[in-house]
């Protein structure tokens, strides 16, 4: 009754590697094994065909260190290893430790089991499958995408087609000058990565001391980019994804440099195509410089003429030089308005009546910078 | 005594102003138990032994009641040599999926908390370790633990109902003074330097304090710089924070002067040098007078003697190298990647070989 019992258990399960090994001779036939069980929301190691007084000698409580005297599970590497924490439990027939953290597919854990006034000492190395190994996340996009930046352009926003692993960001971007050789440092070293939501996008800061003008680091190292010089920005394949995984292929892409951009934006200068009313067609607007990609999806939006924010979809056009509005319902006729949050930069973080750069006490703006710049548009 | 309390590392950065977001969407305070972290680190004690946990990738504090986890029976900490090795086997992986992001030591146990990223994928997991007297790492549980969190607030979205926003905010640092928790946050898109800070208990996070610095060794006045580490200390009975910059000016600001959403000067006190980038300070007293304790990326740990600090002269003019406040270069403290004060005697630090092993190591304050 009780092998009819643990054979049927057993094929409910998914076993996977499970080499169970007796000690001291071997276990007796039929004794407990040590198995992987997959059947819930985390994979346990579970103890099975335990006798009924094993089973009654495990079944009570315990503290942490007297039953890890009973099983004890670590990673398979070396002598001696720390057991992993978790919890224990008797399951019907079964002595369960469910892992603190989950087990890493592919890595080999070793499990000791030694039931209190039971045989000897039976152990298992145990590990779940090895997860499918082919790459398949690549580089998406690269901003901006124009071909010319200016000298002191402030960051990258590198996209990639599938969520990325948590180390990662400087080790793996590299700029390169024309001869192929590496530019040393160009990049903001921080402790903290710049990541959106799901790690699909992240974020490059070139260091801003060395793009700005007449500094230490620059006659030292020389800026980090250089009007009139082709660069190559690389990705290496290196860079691990979510899974583990490298990319399929590094990413390189070239662009030239233009001279730096030291003026704010000047929002007087952008051309504004008003749509009809009653249609859903998009409002445009056209920039006379490309604009910063993320900023451009947030901190430009729409007004109706009581003052309300308008829904709709943007899109960001070519080179980061267009951005449209299409509302979610028809426009209404009258004065709307085109709002534009400070914090929008070109991208050399230039905003609307202030420069990246002020470099004079008495030319520093100590007051508190406008919220926002309201454009006013016509909709007939 | 406050600033034994009290550590830091890193950026303190950039938010824009988001008003218009009605108060009571800036932040909400939650109480219950079993926090659930997307991730873990910076970590900063209150005077009475609340951790306050940064989850950077969601933007959000949380302020845990440890119980019966602060302690592990052997007051103080112990060195551990390759740490980072023992904790991945503790956590049941290899050291390549291990990422230490902090170091706290508790006010009144001084049993040593470290926060730490298991796995670097997908499935990354929070993981609190405490380091007792003894030698013991205990990984804390979190299933019952009591806590509440507060959200920073995002920045504003021109565009309402948009669903791609793909803004997020970073915490970097935390440190907690005189009841308020201080904040330093770097954002993924717009550069700019801020300061934001939330009364404990939990209240609302305000809007922030540009903070800015004239920057001696970049001959610039830098308007949006980030911070990469601060500290509070007392200068003639005022609280200011003490904060470094990459490449190195040493910057104090009143706290008085930080108030929501206004722009603050700070007073260059010391360039520390070029090519170099702050990593961790802490304030600590010997013999009678105090000092900070930096560790950098490439200028090791310096000590500096903070008794200058008060008559400073602002550093407002180019210089080569290094001026103002001097400092000494601690040459038996190598590869300190985070400190904080151990006891009055001795400091405690995870510091890197050359081989890349992490080590956690007690050592006598210099």
């Amino acid at each position: 009754m009780w092998c009819l019992k643990s054979a049927a258990r057993a094929a409910a399960l998914f076993l996977f590697l499970a080499v169970a090994a007796a000690c001291a001779g071997g276990a007796p036939s039929g004794g407990p094994r040590i198995e992987l069980n997959r059947s819930g929301d985390r994979v346990t190691v579970d103890v099975v065909d335990l006798s009924a007084d094993e089973l009654r000698a495990l079944d009570r409580e315990r503290s942490r260190d007297e039953w890890v005297a009973i099983l004890r599970v670590t990673v398979a590497v070396g002598n001696e290893q720390p057991p992993m924490p978790g919890s224990y439990i008797v399951d019907g027939s079964r002595l369960r430790f469910t892992p603190m953290f989950p087990l890493d597919p592919g890595r080999s854990y070793q499990a000791t089991l030694n039931v209190p006034g039971g045989g000897p000492s039976v152990q298992a190395t145990l590990a779940l499958p090895a997860p499918d190994r082919t790459p398949t996340t690549v580089v998406s996009q690269v901003y901006p995408t124009s071909d010319t930046v200016p000298e002191n352009q402030l960051r990258f926003y590198i996209h990639f087609s599938a969520p990325m692993g948590l180390k990662g960001g400087l080790d793996y971007i590299h700029l390169l000058d024309e001869a192929g050789s590496e530019v040393v440092d160009p990049f903001l070293p921080l402790d903290t990565e710049f990541w959106n939501d799901d790690r699909t996008r992240y974020t490059v800061f070139f260091d801003p001391g060395r793009q700005k003008r007449g500094i230490a680091p620059i006659s030292e190292m020389g800026r980090s980019l250089t009007d009139g010089k082709v660069y190559t920005l690389v990705v290496d394949a290196a860079w691990r994804d979510g899974d583990d995984l490298p990319l399929t292929e590094p990413f390189r892409r070239s662009f030239s440099v233009g001279p730096p951009d030291e003026r704010p934006l000047d929002h007087t200068t952008w051309d504004l195509t008003a749509p009809r009313g009653g249609s859903t067609d998009p409002l445009t607007v056209a920039f006379r410089e490309p604009l910063d990609h993320g900023l451009l999806r947030r901190a430009l939006g729409v007004t109706a003429p009581d003052g309300a924010a308008i829904s709709g979809d943007v899109v960001v056009g070519k080179g980061e030089m267009v951005w449209s509005f299409a509302p979610k319902t028809p426009w209404a006729v009258g004065v709307h308005h085109l709002v534009a949050f400070a914090m929008l930069e070109d991208l050399a973080g230039n905003r609307i009546g202030r420069a990246f750069e002020v470099d004079q006490f008495d030319r520093s703006d100590r007051s508190a910078e406008p919220e926002k710049t309201l454009i006013p548009f016509t909709v007939r | 005594m406050w600033s034994i309390l009290l550590k830091s590392a890193v950026v303190l950065t950039a938010l824009v102003s988001w008003s218009g977001v009605p108060a009571a969407e800036r932040a909400a305070e939650v109480v219950a138990t079993g926090p659930a972290f997307k991730s873990i680190g910076p970590l900063a004690f209150s005077p009475d032994g609340v951790l306050l946990a940064g989850d950077t990738q969601s933007a959000a504090i949380f302020a845990l009641d440890l119980g019966k986890a602060a302690t592990g029976g052997a007051s103080g900490a112990k060195a551990i040599p390759a740490f980072d090795q023992k904790v991945a086997a503790l956590l049941g992986t290899d050291v390549r999926q291990i990422t230490v992001t902090d170091l706290a030591v508790h006010p009144t146990t001084r049993n040593a908390f470290v926060s730490v990223m298991r796995g670097q994928g997908n499935n990354a997991a929070a993981a609190l370790l405490r380091i007792d007297g003894a030698g013991a790492i205990e990984v804390i549980t979190f299933d019952q633990m009591s806590y509440s969190k507060v959200a920073l607030p995002n920045a504003p979205d021109a565009n309402p109902n948009d669903q791609r926003n793909s803004r997020t905010q970073s915490i970097t640092d935390m440190a907690f003074v005189d009841g308020r928790l201080y904040v330093a946050g770097l954002s993924n898109e717009e550069f700019s330097s801020k300061l934001r800070s939330v009364s404990y208990p939990f209240s609302t996070v305000d809007n922030g304090t540009s903070v800015e610095i004239y920057h001696g060794n970049h001959g610039q006045f830098e308007t949006r710089s980030p911070v990469y580490t601060f500290v509070p200390y007392k200068v003639k009975g005022e609280t200011n924070l003490i904060a470094g910059y990459l490449c190195t000016p040493l910057v104090k600001f009143p706290i008085d002067g930080l108030k929501a959403g206004a722009k603050i000067m700070g007073t260059t006190i010391a360039e520390l040098g070029n090519r170099n980038r702050p990593l961790d300070m802490i304030v600590y007293k010997k013999d009678g007078k105090e000092f900070l304790l930096m560790s950098n990326n490439s200028r090791g740990v310096m000590k500096i003697p903070t008794d200058g600090f008060d008559g400073a002269e602002s550093i407002t003019k180019p210089v080569a190298d290094k001026a103002g406040v001097k400092y000494e270069t601690i040459t038996a403290m190598k590869g300190v990647e985070q400190l904080d004060l151990l006891d009055a005697s001795r400091t405690i630090v995870l510091s890197r070989t050359d081989a890349g092993v992490l080590n956690l190591d007690v050592l006598a304050l210099p």
